[in-house]
């Protein structure tokens, strides 16, 4: 992974000491709350229902066992034990005292980690595939591109004070895995017809209030112009983006209202000034970063493991867990292994300092010092030997972490909601509980196939409840909670916006109508059709009939 | 209010912003960028303001006529003039002063800066000295300033 040279920990270093000041000069009352809002914010600092949230970027996912065990120490030491993990790779902490935030943020940068434009309306953390590196369909590892945006973005002079918060997302794999089309920009690695690796650039895609699946402005960028022609977009939307109102301030607003076209145009007319610029990135350059993402020391001769084949023959539950929380790797002989953050009764990305203690060991152990978040809201152990995953299950069952339930009904996304979030304006992890009350069955979360549920809880969309196969809403009516749900939604490369299904539903009908749901799929389906293809073939309304009856 | 300049210096020399309607004076004085564009013929002033709504490549006028350009920042959360500073440095070749006006706080000088502000009318709240340091507050940037090809990106690639 990338390792910091004295530039990035210099920055880092002089970002924690600014931050320092800042907090000190606004307890004394030397900066204003409004003043200070933006500051904190960017450093990903927010005041929420009962405390401070600190944000912490996790650059496109990656951790070193190191670092988890430093945002184990951070959980266990300033906060109430544990950390919640997010759509965007990231994680957050629900409870630390403002005072000690600058002292976590000199934790991080002893493990070349920080909070910076965390928040805020500025470049965010951008982020990527989790199984980077290691899937069998991927052009080649998107990452070093991430760690070049990371770098690009951070402390830009001109682009910290955007008309709304900006995030980029990088995939290099057909499969797209890192809901590029709804990010503020999405960038596919691709190959073209003359075998020349870029980018093919979506713009203007995202969640929230006003969902868009992003359009292309560009079917190919060379690589080596990558941050020139960001610079160009984001110059253009930092000129023209609107600012008269917040809920019509993100770029896909102005793509729209300029048309994608003229959009592409200005995008152009500013490109052709910085292309072939000092932005320019050199062969040498990319190969310089792409020395950092080289595969680990793989065991050439490693094979799939007899031993691990009978324990899965011999054991039900292991072999429930190969089967779903498993993933197939390009090496022969490896793995790369999910570690559920979405066990029953435990809110969905949340996990215990013990838990990320566990994973940092497994990672030194099992998976050559490094893992993953997921923006499904769990980890992943990359590189395991197919020899030890025995030993990795057993370890994570202790913990609570091998729940075999990835990519169905009860891996579901889920935000903070009511519990936690000034934003929300309904519950979401209690409506979790139900559900996985009600699905309590493996079994039949197994039947039911790959079931991407996801569920925010207000119109910000964290959880993404736009782009799930079944999206859940909540909504305030008169101050009581209610919950819209939508079907047909995918961030996948088949990318699509959820349809209403109709009148919301009050708090206590949820379960009950995304079961009602899930039984007209059942008795529908042909052959090994997912919930989403079945929708796609019958439309809505045998789900309304069967709902609204 | 002190004008700070990016040197650590103070500005002091009296330039009035006159209205659109009224007489130009005969000493130093701002006018607004329209009238600067209206009155062909007449002698540049020293200073124009640009609202930080222009799109300053469109502008087809003698920039370097003006001895500053004063940029428009009405609340710190509108960072158009980022841009145009940039701009109007790398792209339009203007070397006078760029001034920055409006709500300019100490935390938005090391952007303003590196965008190559480089004199800051501050709000009359902000302590001069805190401002002073806050102008050097990081000894590094991957970015290149506006005139400068000093970013850490470009560094490690020459």
């Amino acid at each position: 992974m990338y390792q910091y040279d004295q530039y990035d920990q210099t920055i880092v270093d002089e970002r924690v000491a600014q931050f320092r000041d800042q907090t000190r000069r606004y307890l004394a009352g030397e900066l204003g709350e409004d003043e200070f809002r933006p500051l904190r914010l960017q450093n990903g600092l927010y005041i929420q229902r009962f405390a401070p949230m600190l944000r912490v970027a996790v650059p496109y996912g990656l951790l070193s066992a190191e670092q988890l065990r430093k945002l184990a120490h951070i959980a266990d030491t300033y906060d109430k034990g544990y950390g919640h993990f997010t759509t965007r790779q990231n994680i957050q902490y629900n409870w630390p005292k403002l005072e000690t935030v600058p002292d976590i943020l000199e934790e991080l940068s002893s493990v070349q980690m920080h909070a910076i434009q965390t928040s805020g309306n500025c470049i965010r953390n951008t982020t990527s595939d989790h199984l980077a590196g290691v899937a069998a369909d991927e052009l080649e590892d998107p990452r070093p591109y991430c760690e070049i945006i990371r770098q690009w973005s951070t402390l830009h002079p001109e682009f910290a004070y955007l008309p709304r918060k900006f995030k980029i997302a990088v995939s290099a794999a057909p499969q797209d895995r890192a809901a590029t089309r709804v990010h503020d920009i999405g960038l596919h690695l691709i190959e073209n017809d003359a075998g020349e690796r870029g980018f093919k650039v979506f713009v203007g895609g995202g969640l929230g209030r006003t969902p868009v699946i992003g359009p292309v402005i560009r079917e190919f960028l060379p690589k080596q112009h990558l941050l020139s022609y960001l610079d160009a977009i984001l110059r253009v939307y930092n000129q023209l983006g609107r600012r008269d109102n917040k809920y019509k301030a993100r770029i896909k607003i102005l793509v729209r209202e300029t048309g994608v076209e003229r959009f592409a145009e200005l995008v152009e007319a500013e490109w052709d000034h910085l292309r072939d610029g000092e932005l320019t990135l050199p062969d040498s350059e990319l190969r310089r970063f792409e020395a950092y993402f080289e595969p680990p020391a793989y065991n050439a001769s490693a094979s799939d493991s007899a031993d691990t084949e009978r324990r899965a023959a011999n054991d039900p539950k292991f072999a429930a867990w190969m089967t779903h929380n498993v993933a197939d790797h390009k090496v022969a002989g490896y793995r790369a292994v999910f570690v559920s953050l979405k066990a029953p009764g435990e809110a969905p990305g949340d996990a215990t300092g013990e838990q990320m203690r566990c994973v940092a060991d497994l990672a030194d152990a099992h998976s050559f010092g490094e893992l993953r978040v997921t923006h499904d809201q769990n980890l992943l152990l990359a590189d395991v030997p197919h020899a030890d995953l025995p030993t990795v299950f057993d370890a994570l069952a202790a913990q609570q972490l091998a729940t075999p339930n990835i990519g169905s009904i009860s891996d579901m996304i889920c935000c903070p909601g009511l519990d936690f979030c000034s934003l929300a304006n309904a519950g979401s992890i209690g409506v979790a509980n139900e559900l996985n009350a009600v699905f309590d069955d493996l079994d039949e979360q197994y039947n039911l196939g790959e079931l991407k549920l996801k569920m925010s809880g207000c119109m910000n969309g964290c959880g993404h409840h736009s782009v799930g196969h079944i999206g859940i809403l909540g909504v305030d009516k008169k101050g009581e909670e209610w919950y819209q749900l939508t079907l047909g939604g995918a961030s996948t490369q088949d990318a699509a916006l959820g349809d209403r299904l109709g009148a919301s539903v009050s708090r206590a009908d949820v379960a009950g109508t995304v079961r009602k749901l899930v039984d007209v799929y059942v008795r529908e389906r042909e052959g090994d059709e997912r919930f989403l293809d079945t929708y796609r073939r019958i439309g809505m309304q045998p789900f309304r009939d069967e709902v609204y009856a | 209010m002190s004008i700070l300049r990016a040197d650590g210096s103070l500005l002091e020399r009296d330039c009035p912003l006159i209205d659109d309607e009224a007489p130009r004076p005969d000493g130093p004085h701002a006018i607004s960028l329209a009238r600067w564009q209206a009155e062909t013929g007449a002698p540049a002033p020293h200073a124009i303001t640009v609202s930080n709504d222009v799109d300053v490549q469109a502008v087809d006028m003698p920039w370097n006529d003006l001895a500053e350009i004063w940029l428009d920042f009405p609340s710190f959360v509108e960072g158009q003039a980022y841009s145009q500073a940039r701009l109007l440095r790398s792209r339009l070749g203007y070397d006078g002063m760029l001034l920055a006006r409006g709500d300019v706080m100490l935390d938005q000088l090391y952007y303003m800066r590196r965008c190559g502000m480089d004199a800051f009318a501050l709000r009359s709240d902000q302590s001069l000295d805190a401002c002073r340091a806050a102008l050097s507050q990081f000894s590094d940037a991957y970015v290149s300033a506006a005139n400068q090809r000093d970013g850490i990106l470009a560094r490690r690639i020459a």
